[in-house]
């Protein structure tokens, strides 16, 4: 099977309250609405949206963290919504998740050796001087030391403590790795050799990636395809390259025209600086959602919420009026 | 022309129980009127620091040891505190990283905006109020006149930002600084505050020092000058082209190699600096980069090298300054 992962027609609903006692009112948002996507084996999808738009969401929904309001999630084929808790963990051996704030998800009261064999002790895997044996193993493979083993999350610097996390995320040999945001958090210099890594375990273990970033220049450059986004739903799909020279909505567009760019001549660039803010999502509209913020609307975007449709052989846009030029990054 | 700023030689040193924190240790630049420097570097190499010594605002156990800051022929670091006060968010503004941090939460917006022109000019309240509308709408906060109540947490990241600005705006000033003033906000959204920081400053024809570790921001705001740091010094400055065309610095030159590029194909590797950023309490001895350094030799390991002008308008802190990519013809 091509597919290691599914995502039919997901949705996910908050609840919250407003106002005080008397006028208290509940409303809802979708956090991610009907969203249906796949990810092949082997591959990096990238995830790509503004704060608030669900890429977490939907990284929590295919962990099994959370349950969807309505949609089905399969890995490897099996529902993890429909299974059995005991089968449920132990398809969780094989999807693991990299944490945007390394410090925040170490134990700062466990040494490293205990956080990378606390997945061994969960799972029931393997007897004291296996799981001993792999720490080191998966110590030499994020590049650290041996003698690091006995030492704490604090006496590591940004970058040492991601490889921690990958570390951990390694431990029973995960199939599907979900890296949440896993570069937003360092400097730049360390930033390229924290992705170096990712990139090359990946090959080394034939691991895919679900990568979620906010950071469009990081993702090309890790990414087979990528979806962008917008207020719970994805907006455009398609290979990177596709996606990064042909933007055919025009969000995607001025995503990728925000990017700051590293170079003073940009003459040729196209600038799209969009006004307001994104929405809250929370008021039933019926139509486009970016419609509030999109310079192309027109009365049918307002009314008729656009179908997500292939536009082109393996690109699939929702929007009536998509952008067909090449974008010019320089 | 003579310049607006001239910082020479200044080193802000923190006093630890661990030891001497050299967070800021010998910088020097000068801009002119309506220019745009941008200093650029890593968490941890200083820029902040730079920023809040001009306006002297470090506190102990911080303390600024050595240098000059001359804004308009002046010192400011000889100045008495009340004479500096006329000076901070009147002559000098700040815009902060994080609005939240640095708005008042039980204050409405317009309170605060009108708040810094009533203790710099001589305005009635009313008159300040007005002002302070006025400079709200400037700065894009839609129907200003009733946001203008509005308490920060009411807003979203960009319109605290917005009001951030305005109030930096309030009084004119010659020189603004702008700490990381887009980091903790939306791509699309920073967009719109690069693009009203721009606009400002061209309009009122102030200076601008923008600090960042984004080098894109930097060419984003069309800086004249870049200033890179390391470590607490300068290690390369010059004009815009030079830095991002020419890097003469090795630590410039691998900093441009590991931002990852638009126009790279995709799956490209990436070429990471090595090792990490130095202790700053326990500085390695000669050039602070020269561990990091791909094009390390003898000489870097014992002696730190000095800041030298090896083509005009372009400083360079390096033994052995990378000169290739040069192209003869034009410079």
């Amino acid at each position: 099977m091509k597919e290691i992962l599914q995502v039919e027609n997901v949705t996910k609903k908050y609840l919250f309250s407003r106002g005080l006692i008397f006028q208290k009112k509940i409303s809802e948002i979708k956090a991610v609405d009907r969203v249906s996507f796949s990810i092949e084996r082997g591959e990096t999808f990238g995830l790509v949206g503004e704060t608030g738009c669900g890429k977490s969401t939907i990284a929590r929904l295919i962990l099994g963290l959370i349950q969807p309001d309505k949609g089905d999630i399969y890995f490897e084929g099996q529902n993890i919504n429909l299974i059995s808790r005991r089968k449920l963990n132990l398809l969780r051996r094989k999807m693991q998740l990299i944490f945007q704030d390394p410090f925040a998800s170490l134990n700062p009261r466990m040494t490293v050796a205990e956080i990378i064999s606390e997945p061994f002790i969960i799972h029931n895997v393997g007897t004291k001087k296996e799981r001993r044996k792999r720490v080191y193993e998966l110590l030499e493979i994020v590049g650290l030391n041996r003698d690091d083993v006995m030492r704490y999350p604090h006496e590591f610097s940004g970058g040492q403590q991601q490889r921690i996390g990958i570390a951990r995320a390694l431990a029973l040999y995960p199939r599907l790795i979900v890296c949440d945001e896993p570069v937003s958090a360092l400097d730049l210099s360390i930033q390229a050799q924290i992705l170096n890594l990712l990139i090359e375990i990946q090959e080394r273990f034939k691991l895919t990636y679900l990568f979620i970033s906010h950071d469009l220049s990081v993702v090309k450059n890790v990414s087979d395809r990528v979806a962008v986004m917008y207020l719970g739903k994805i907006v455009e799909l398609a290979k990177t390259s596709e996606i990064y020279n042909f933007p055919y909505h025009p969000y995607t567009r001025a995503l990728i025209s925000a990017i700051p760019q590293l170079s003073p001549r940009q003459e040729r660039r196209q600038r799209i600086i969009l006004r307001g803010e994104v929405p809250k999502g929370e008021e039933g509209s019926s139509g486009c959602r970016f419609a509030s913020r999109c310079w192309k609307k027109e009365d049918i975007c307002i009314d008729v919420e656009p179908k997500f449709q292939e536009f082109s052989p393996n690109h699939w846009v929702a929007c009536y009026f998509p952008e067909v030029s090449r974008y010019l990054t320089f | 022309m003579q310049p607006l700023i001239e910082v020479d030689n200044l080193k802000t040193y923190f006093f630890l129980n661990e030891g001497i924190l050299k967070a800021v240790d010998g910088v020097s630049f000068s801009l002119k009127k309506g220019e745009v420097l941008g200093i650029v570097g890593e968490s941890g190499c200083g820029k902040t620091v730079t920023a809040l010594s001009i306006l002297r605002l470090v506190s102990p156990p911080g303390q600024i040891v050595q240098g000059k800051v001359l804004f308009k022929g002046t010192d400011l670091i000889t100045l008495k505190e009340e004479e500096m006060r006329k000076i901070r968010g009147n002559r000098i503004a700040m815009i902060f990283q994080d609005p939240m941090t640095f708005l008042n939460p039980s204050f409405n917006i317009v309170n605060q905006v009108s708040e810094v022109i009533l203790l710099h000019q001589n305005v009635s309240k009313k008159e300040a109020f007005e002002k302070g509308v006025n400079l709200l709408e400037k700065v894009g906060i839609p129907r200003a006149r009733e946001r203008a109540f509005n308490y920060p947490h009411q807003l979203s990241g960009g319109m605290r930002q917005r009001v951030m600005i305005a109030m930096a705006l309030s009084c004119q000033p010659d020189l603004l600084l702008a700490d990381e003033p887009t980091t903790a906000l939306d791509v699309t959204i920073q967009a719109q505050i690069l693009d009203l920081i721009k606009e400002i400053q061209k309009e009122t024809h102030s200076s601008l020092i923008l600090i960042t570790h984004n080098l894109g921001l930097v060419a984003g705001v069309s800086s004249n000058y870049v200033m890179v740091m390391y470590a607490g010094r300068t290690v390369e400055y010059g004009r815009i082209e030079q830095i991002f065309y020419h890097s003469a610095h090795p630590y410039t030159f691998s900093l441009l190699k590991a931002f990852p590029h638009l126009d790279q194909g995709s799956k490209v590797k990436f070429k990471p600096i090595k090792g990490l950023p130095p202790n700053l309490i326990n500085l390695p001895e000669g050039c602070s980069f020269n561990p990091r350094c791909e094009w390390a030799r003898k000489k870097c390991l014992k002696l730190a090298p000095k800041l030298v002008e090896i083509f005009p308008e372009h400083l360079v802190a390096c033994h052995f300054p990378l000169l290739r990519s040069r192209p003869s013809s034009r410079s």
